[in-house]
């Protein structure tokens, strides 16, 4: 329920007169919170910004998203970044995850 | 906020039966009858400063806290954790620990940038495509149940951190 809470916490941010933007790789639960705005990653769980030591893709990332805070308009509206995750999966509970939250 | 008595009852009801599912550690059985908050509306704040002359904050869900110096988060409560924690810039991520038991914690461990992107932001301020990062960041646990408290104390309060700090625009990295 980690994107409830970080969704929750964005709402008060922004209600307190602070642009916000968040990342999302499970666009069900933030889509049910509606932040203001988020960019869509898809990196599996435990990982929003791309693999561990990548450097140029998290920047990528980040900048992505902060580009996103300047252009979108519409409030809940949201970015689709296009990296994906280029490490072998991640294992959580038994499942194996290259994109999403578990569950 | 209008929503909170009403999850506060709902979440009254739900939680005689979730808590031995929990106790149990069956969060799918738990959560299939948990009072999911749902909103129709959002709030905004336009962007008012270009990205170079603002100062950002980050705030992830990840549980992290300073060992040694911070209080870990209650990892064992099956109603969750709200509390947050402030996180100095000047931090040392690879010195942070990981309370949240629900994500695997190898990815973090090997770079705390995948869910707490300190190191990378300052790089971005330092080539000027931030204009400055806040003095202050914050954790939070991501399983926090007890939605109306997170969004009632402990959102406002982070919030108000960042106010003080003229913080100009806010990263939130759900983990």
């Amino acid at each position: 329920m980690c994107h409830q809470s970080g969704g929750l916490i964005q709402r008060a941010i922004e209600a307190a007169g602070i642009p916000t933007i968040s990342l999302s790789n499970n666009p069900t639960a933030t889509r049910r919170v509606r932040p203001p705005r988020w960019t869509r990653v898809r990196f599996p769980r435990g990982s929003m910004l791309g693999e561990p030591g990548n450097r140029g893709k998290q920047r990528a990332v980040l900048e992505g998203t902060f580009a996103a805070l300047g252009t979108i308009q519409t409030p809940g509206g949201h970015v689709e970044l296009p990296y994906r995750w280029e490490a072998p999966p991640v294992m959580f509970r038994g499942k194996a995850l290259t994109e999403g939250s578990y569950g | 906020m209008e929503w909170t008595a009403e999850f506060r009852a709902r979440y009254a009801e739900w939680w005689p039966q979730a808590e031995p599912l929990l106790a149990a550690h069956d969060y799918s059985a738990a959560f299939k009858t948990y009072p999911w908050p749902t909103f129709a509306d959002t709030p905004w704040t336009p962007v008012a400063k270009a990205l170079g002359q603002s100062r950002i904050a980050v705030v992830t869900t990840g549980g992290l806290y300073r060992p040694g110096v911070d209080p870990p988060f209650d990892v064992g409560a099956l109603g969750g954790d709200v509390s947050y924690r402030a996180i100095p810039r000047e931090t040392a991520i690879a010195t942070l620990a990981i309370a949240h038991p629900h994500f695997a914690h190898e990815v973090a461990e090997a770079d705390m940038n995948t869910v707490f992107p300190l190191d990378r932001l300052e790089e971005l301020r330092a080539d000027g495509v931030i204009g400055d990062l806040a003095p202050t960041h914050f954790s939070t646990m991501g399983y926090a149940p007890r939605a109306a408290d997170l969004a009632e104390e402990t959102a406002p309060a982070i919030a108000a951190r960042m106010r003080a700090e003229a913080v100009d625009a806010a990263l939130l990295v759900p983990v």
